[in-house]
């Protein structure tokens, strides 16, 4: 859209680091160029010039599977020369501190981009600990009336630990199910649990929804609008042991 | 002239005050006692004029800001009544002349504190409602790898209704857990302070009455009556859909 002041969109903690950094990057150059500028304005009045500066005027394009936007005409800069134009001598003053504003808009935009793989490599998303990391008070939800009266496996968070990712079959699953001839009431789910009490791993800013596959040997995850699929030999429910 | 300053300031002071402590009031305050049944009934007939409520069936309280009022109107229909605490006052939130099951979500972003509430004509005989939360079977697969699998749900809670024909359940804990996970996983990435819970459209909730020799019953046989209501421009209140049996999974 059009006016556009940069807020933290992503709570996890790749983008806070990177966000930090960029404040810091802008916090340094203003400082830089405050110590060699020979008139020195006041320091409110630098972070006011620094932030109509910011004001641009933006389009939003996905990069990377992120929403970023790239700034294209520094609007607020050209208000102030506007506001400046008749005092030459205080235009020279702030002109440098109205530029940097302008210029922190593709210091947040590289940020963004940097988070991303750094995102990416803090939490892998073919990984179950990054869905998975702590058990707070694991428990089952029986979703399906096919599921039975079970309970989790003492050896619950050793299993976990060896799961591997695997190959997604939606279309079997589901017209493996649901066909012509089997009636409503002899269909059984393939994924009658919900798992409970499980942290994913912290700071990744993600809410995962995790369903278990009726062996207890699987279980399918939503995160980041995306399902995962993992495996294990052995089951995760006490009763298929 | 010093005096005059002096004057200002406190009426300054009064005037905040005042206004600080009617914003209290009007926001803030306890409720006061629920309304006695005279008054339940001239706000009913206010709010639903046409089909004047004639008697209180009983007064149901759902937490200290809400309450609910099934009633019987002059000409014999079952009605329902959704009270909210607002604005220092007992307000209607919705009100109908029928009572089939309803969602009530009385805080939208918390599902703990969602209920289940309804009013049926007794003539219907239905002696146990089960009640539902289902979510339909699903897939898609997206670019050719992209998989998504959505399991059927079918979770199902019990209600006798020998004794009183309305009543309110409370939604199980279990229930409540599945649609806040549902939900959160759906709004990850957004700010989560004010987001509302809306129920996508494959989460329901759905009842199916039986009657006392375990029969199912079709609500409405013995009484066609469909009924109308009013709401007060609310967003809280949900369908609960009639499913009829060959639409279950079992066992």
């Amino acid at each position: 859209m059009f006016f556009i002041i940069h807020f933290v969109y992503d709570y996890n903690l790749a983008s806070l680091i990177t966000v930090a950094i960029a404040w810091i990057c802008i916090g340094i150059l203003t400082y830089h160029i405050y110590k060699k500028q020979k008139i020195k304005p006041k320091i409110w009045k630098v972070f006011i010039i620094l932030a109509v500066g910011f004001v641009s005027f933006s389009f939003d394009i996905n990069m990377l599977h992120t929403k970023v936007k790239i700034p294209i005409i520094p609007l607020g800069v050209w208000l102030l020369y506007l506001y400046f134009r008749k005092k030459e001598v205080r235009w020279q003053m702030y002109r440098r501190f109205a530029w940097i504003g302008f210029f922190a808009n593709f210091i947040f935009l590289a940020s963004t981009l940097a988070s991303v793989p750094i995102y990416n490599a803090m939490y892998p998303e073919n990984e179950l600990s990054t869905y998975l990391a702590k058990v707070k008070n694991p428990a089952i939800i029986q979703l399906h009336p096919s599921a039975k009266n079970d309970s989790l496996n003492g050896n619950f968070v050793k299993i976990i630990k060896q799961m591997k990712p695997a190959e997604m079959h939606s279309d079997e699953w589901f017209n493996g199910t649901v066909t012509m001839k089997m009636k409503q009431k002899d269909r059984k789910e393939k994924f009658p649990y919900q798992l409970t009490g499980v942290v994913p791993e912290w700071g990744s800013d993600i809410e995962p929804l995790i369903y278990m596959e009726k062996d207890g040997k699987g279980l399918l995850i939503t995160s980041h609008h995306k399902q995962y699929y993992f495996r294990s030999n052995q089951s995760l429910l006490k009763g298929e042991n | 002239m010093k005096k005059k300053h002096y004057l200002f300031s406190i009426l300054g002071i009064i005037l905040i005050l005042t206004t600080a402590l009617l914003i209290y009031r009007t926001y803030f305050s306890q409720p006061e006692p629920f309304l006695s049944n005279k008054q339940i009934i001239n706000n009913i007939n206010y709010f639903l004029p046409g089909d004047p409520a004639n008697k209180v069936q009983d007064v149901l309280q759902v937490d200290s800001h809400h309450f609910f009022v099934p009633f019987i109107t002059k000409v014999g229909h079952y009605g329902t009544s959704y009270w909210v605490w607002k604005k220092h006052e007992w307000k209607i939130q919705y009100a109908a002349n029928s009572g089939e099951p309803r969602l009530w979500q009385i805080d939208l972003k918390d599902p703990s504190t969602f209920c289940i509430v309804w009013s049926l004509n007794p003539i219907e005989e239905v002696s146990n409602i089960d009640f539902y939360l289902s979510q339909d079977r699903d897939y898609s697969i997206n670019n050719g790898t992209e998989h998504y699998y959505s399991p059927k749900v079918q979770m199902k809670k019990r209600v006798e209704v020998n004794q009183k024909s309305y009543g309110i359940l409370k939604l199980p804990n279990e229930w409540s857990t599945v649609i806040e996970s549902v939900v959160k996983a759906k709004t990850e990435g957004q700010p989560s302070l004010f987001t509302e819970i809306n129920l996508n459209q494959k989460m329901y909730f759905g009842w199916v009455p039986y009657d006392s020799s375990s029969k199912v019953a079709t609500p409405g046989s013995k009484d066609d009556y469909a009924g109308y209501g009013y709401s007060n421009g609310n967003k809280n209140l949900e369908y609960v859909r009639y499913l009829n049996e060959s639409e279950l999974e079992s066992e």
